[in-house]
């Protein structure tokens, strides 16, 4: 790789230069200069080279020039120690993309049953916008639930008659009724819950945590997302890799996928006639190639693709020994049913989280999609709860007896809440609901969150919030508190601005909700 | 004019040399000289002097800069030089030096000046002065040394010159602290040093600020040591301090002036003869005469000074320093009109006593770890497990965290903990290979909160060895081969939550 024209001072500062000798990596400048200079650099790299030879040119006639390898890339805080003395290790996130409806799930509003096909009072719509869905509408009729509620347990939460099975747990969930977001539709709304901003770009919850916290389990990732089989596929919205990426965090705290069919991992098996030893000599070949551009570069997403690479070696034994539930006791499949046998179901899933949370990975989020129920919402909520039902009630189950409840957060909720009149046609049996930011409800339970507790309230009409409201930056905050975190300090330097899950609007911890 | 008893004039035409080796002669007896001379006929002695000395001492802290940057410069110099790529720098190093020794006398000079018109006196000031004035000796004598050496060599007298220039540096570091505590207080620079640091130099602990409630009684009212730093240095106490009703003036008057005025009027640095350390010495008052007149504000030196306007060149405190707060304006007022009694309770002002500071009780969960952090890492590397704290408060203690190779924890490794078994609070020993044997080790972890053995080989036998861990708020024994008899002792605890599922001890 020598290379004669790395003699002339300004060839030698050049980016690509061969990586022997001095580089402007070693010169005494601060740390996050250096991180702000190797973002521009490599967007440019990125954009091509035109330019960059006369901009690292200018760089060396400031600093003068000096010294050798690249810096290691800053993939995490410089402490991966919580702020203070966390409640949660982990974290289990049940998310029901599509938003399920509150009216017919947690937020009981017996009066309604009189008010069947009457036109939701303009003075609780307050001026709202309406999608436009329902904005051609002529008339807003309010739909009742159909559904049956029951107030179950010590606590006495109102239980619709869809969660057969959660009701035997009421007592430990403490349901918050008064979430509440901006945006109005999937996309913005799914990507502010899950990444704290509307736009994407912004990294995860689940990164957020990787990133401040590490791993308890170098063999696992310590983020990982399922996805599962729909039990209805109407009205799916798409789910993309935007919602667990690491944004402009280091790559490798972006969520590992494990897939509900096939390979849980693509790639993962050796192909035939490929050995372990094989396979690591290939790595090692890769890796080194990898490191050589890294010094030239200094792009630390290569860094980042040396790790995954070495995590997809390591996962060649941990996700097999993971994925394999021969040796489950018979007493799982009463608890998540006999459904959890088969691959990719949300039953399955949520074994999968308990064994990933013993495992010790810290935050994994079960995605089940279709809860967008524009039209005929009693059949589809009905199949979607007999799909889920079971398997949560047996999650939550399984982790207390575990001793796992009482370090592991777990969270069951959309993106934003439906709305209290009908989508097109209304029958007492069968209508749909639109799309609704200004309330909707959501449970958690584990690691020192109260237990039986209700949260916030909503008018008679599950329209607008009377009491209590929590944003999801809230909602945020208090998971990082819990996790030990201050949301405040838990920051990357990105364009410019510290950037934090919660943003820069104010947010603040719900310490009702905690013990 | 010239006689031949008399040394030729400088204006001599016949012998120049010897006129200018007289000449030199001359200076460096003067310089010499005066460097010994000065501080021992004119030390300082707490009087403020003329306000031309003071005005050209007051360059001192200009000047000294100069000596302290050239002198060290010049071993990098040597060193550099002896390099074959950096043999010419080394002929600077003569210049360097001759300009670093020139400057220290200049700075010496200055120092004198001000600290004899400026009203300083103390130990502090004349050993800095003394130290000083050594310094300049010692690079002017390294200077003459470095000559005879490159003329003769090194086997000559010049062969001093190495030590003379490392005494010299060593004299500069210690006149230059010195300096520094002159000017910012004599804990200035111990006061957030490391610990660690601290210990390896021989300091005490820091002293904690303490306010004056807090403090304990002298009962003599007399002041032990004032110090130049009011702030670093526990406030002056006196009688009745700490009691329930304690003095007026010790609870009020005395924090303020502390603050604001003993800086420049203490024992070291008696500007205008006043000191106002302690109680006696000032209600004796400086040059101006007495500074308080009891039951005369208006009458009061020190009273009049601090209510002029703040531009007033007779303002206290001068130097732009914060002045004393309108409501402190107002005490030292009462006070004096009340009579300036040194004795008079809080009582008769109708005031309580200054509370004092709330002390904010943090609970450890264990001994800091960052004290055995070499053991902590030690026993890491030897096992390729981890131990890693709580949060960030190093009270909150350890994990022993064993998820990425359960199989390397074994009843060996926890029997090498012992060194820290102390720090450890949450054990994650799920799926591990310990056994009975190494549940005896895990007794000795006293600050245990958290322990998790589920799916591991260990029984009800082996259950019973950690009786000692009462701190315990979880038990993890899921999967383990304990049974209800082994469970029974542990089921008495309130405050422990137990996990015992698919166990023989499992509830039905």
């Amino acid at each position: 790789m020598h290379d004669p024209s790395c003699h002339d001072p300004h060839a030698h500062l050049c980016s690509d230069h061969s990586g022997e000798g001095p580089t402007v990596w070693d010169l005494p400048i601060p740390q996050s200069l250096k991180d702000e200079w190797l973002r521009l650099e490599t967007r440019r790299h990125f954009l091509g080279r035109s330019g960059k030879a006369l901009a690292w040119a200018g760089l060396a006639s400031i600093l003068g020039r000096s010294l050798p390898t690249a810096f290691a890339g800053q993939t995490s805080p410089a402490s991966l120690v919580p702020h203070f003395a966390p409640k949660a290790k982990r974290a289990i996130y049940l998310f029901m993309a599509g938003a399920p409806s509150q009216l017919d799930t947690w937020d009981y509003k017996p009066g309604l049953k009189d008010l069947f096909d009457k036109d939701l009072p303009e003075s609780v719509r307050g001026g709202q916008v309406l999608t436009g869905m329902t904005s051609s509408q002529a008339r807003l009729p309010i739909a009742p639930t159909p559904f049956g509620f029951k107030r179950v347990g010590k606590a006495g939460h109102w239980v619709s008659d869809l969660f057969p099975w959660t009701a035997k747990i009421a007592d430990e969930l403490t349901v918050i009724k008064s979430l509440y977001t901006e945006a109005i539709n999937h996309e913005p709304a799914i990507l502010q819950i899950t990444t704290g901003n509307m736009f994407s770009g912004k990294p995860s919850l689940g990164s957020w945590l990787s990133y401040g916290l590490g791993a308890i389990n170098d063999e696992l990732p310590s983020f990982v997302v399922l996805t599962s089989k729909m039990p209805v596929t109407k009205n799916v919205q798409a789910l993309s890799n935007r919602l667990w990426s690491s944004g402009f965090l280091s790559p490798e705290h972006a969520a590992v996928t494990l897939r509900p069919g096939g390979d849980p991992v693509l790639y993962l098996n050796n192909p035939d006639g490929v050995t372990s030893d094989v396979r690591r000599s290939m790595l090692d070949g890769v890796n080194a190639l990898n490191r050589d551009l890294f010094e030239r570069v200094g792009d630390p997403e290569i860094n980042a693709r040396i790790a995954q690479y070495e995590m997809a070696f390591r996962m060649q034994t941990s996700v097999p020994e993971l994925t394999d539930v021969s040796k489950e006791p018979a007493s799982t499949w009463d608890l998540y049913g006999e459904k959890a046998k088969e691959r990719g179901t949300f039953a399955y899933n949520c074994l999968m989280a308990r064994r990933l949370a013993e495992r010790g990975v810290r935050f994994t989020q079960i995605f089940l999609r279709s809860w967008d129920t524009h039209g005929d919402l009693p059949g589809r909520i009905r199949l979607l709860c007999e799909d889920s039902d079971r398997p949560t009630y047996g999650l939550i189950t399984d982790l207390k007896q575990r001793g796992l409840l009482d370090d592991t957060l777990v969270l069951w909720g959309g993106e934003f809440g439906r709305t209290v009149y009908s989508q097109g046609g209304l029958r007492p049996d069968n209508f749909g609901r639109d799309h609704h930011p200004r309330c909707f409800s959501m449970w958690m339970t584990g690691a020192g969150i109260k237990r039986g507790l209700s949260y916030g309230e909503t008018d008679d009409f599950s329209y607008n919030i009377t009491k209590n409201p929590v944003h999801i930056r809230d909602l945020h905050a208090t998971l990082l508190h819990q996790f030990g975190l201050d949301h405040n300090r838990l920051s990357f330097k990105f364009q410019g601005l510290d950037q934090r899950l919660t943003g820069v609007l104010p947010a603040n911890v719900i310490h009702d909700l905690l013990v | 004019m010239s006689s031949p008893a008399l040394p030729p004039s400088p204006n001599s035409d016949e012998a120049p040399p010897p006129s200018y080796r007289l000449l030199t002669v001359l200076i460096w007896v003067l310089v010499v000289g005066s460097m010994a001379a000065l501080p021992m006929l004119w030390p300082a002695d707490g009087q403020e002097r003329s306000t031309l000395a003071q005005f050209i001492g007051r360059f001192h802290p200009l000047v000294l800069h100069f000596p302290i940057a050239l002198l060290a410069l010049v071993p990098l110099l040597e060193l550099g030089g002896l390099s074959s790529r950096g043999r010419q720098i080394r002929g600077a190093a003569g210049f360097v030096l001759t300009l670093g020794a020139l400057s220290a006398v200049v700075a010496s000079l200055a120092g004198w000046l001000l600290a004899w018109a400026g009203g300083y006196a103390g130990d502090l000031v004349n050993q800095h002065m003394w130290a000083g004035c050594t310094l300049a000796l010692a690079s002017l004598l390294a200077m003459l040394l470095r000559r005879v050496w490159i003329s003769r060599g090194w086997f000559s007298v010049g062969i001093f010159y190495l030590p003379t220039l490392i005494a010299s540096l060593g004299l500069m570091t210690w006149t230059a602290h010195q300096g520094g505590q002159l000017t910012h207080g004599e804990k200035y620079l111990e006061e957030h040093m490391p610990a660690t640091l601290r210990g390896w130099l021989g300091l005490p602990p820091p002293t904690p600020k303490k306010r004056p409630a807090a403090a304990v009684a002298t009962g003599t009212g007399a002041s032990p040591a004032a110090t130049l730093n009011a702030a670093a240095t526990p406030v002056e106490t006196g009688p009745g301090a700490g009691a329930a009703d304690p003095s007026f003036f010790y609870d009020r008057i005395m924090p303020a002036l502390d603050r604001t005025c003993v800086s420049c009027h203490n024992p070291n640095k008696v500007k205008g003869g006043l000191r106002m350390d302690t109680f006696a010495e000032l209600m004796k008052g400086g040059d101006s005469g007495s500074s308080i007149e009891p039951g005369k504000p208006e009458a009061s030196e020190l009273y009049r000074r601090i209510t002029l306007p703040h531009d007033d060149e007779e303002f206290m405190p001068s130097g732009g320093k914060k002045p004393l707060s309108e409501e402190e304006t107002r005490l030292i007022e009462r006070w004096i009109k009340a009579g300036a009694s040194e004795t008079a309770p809080l009582s008769e002002f109708g005031l309580l006593p200054t509370p004092p500071v709330p002390v904010v009780k943090v609970e450890t969960q264990a001994p800091d770890h960052r004290d055995r952090a070499a053991a902590v890492q030690a026993w890491e590397k030897a096992w390729g497990l981890r131990l890693v704290p709580v949060s960030q408060l190093p009270m909150d203690g350890l994990i022993l965290r064993t998820a990425s190779a359960p199989s390397r924890c074994t009843d060996e490794a926890l029997a090498a903990l012992a060194p820290v078994a102390d720090l450890i609070v949450d054990a994650e020993l799920a799926r591990t290979r310990v056994t009975d044997a190494g549940l005896v080790s895990l007794a000795a972890c006293l600050n245990l909160r958290r322990l998790d053995l589920t799916q591991t080989a260990i029984t009800s036998k082996g259950l019973q060895t950690l009786s000692p861990l009462t701190r315990l708020t979880l038990l993890n024994l899921t999967g383990t081969g304990v049974d209800e008899a082994g469970l029974a002792p542990w089921r008495t605890r309130p405050a422990l939550s137990i996990y015992a599922a698919h166990t023989a001890g499992a509830a039905p």
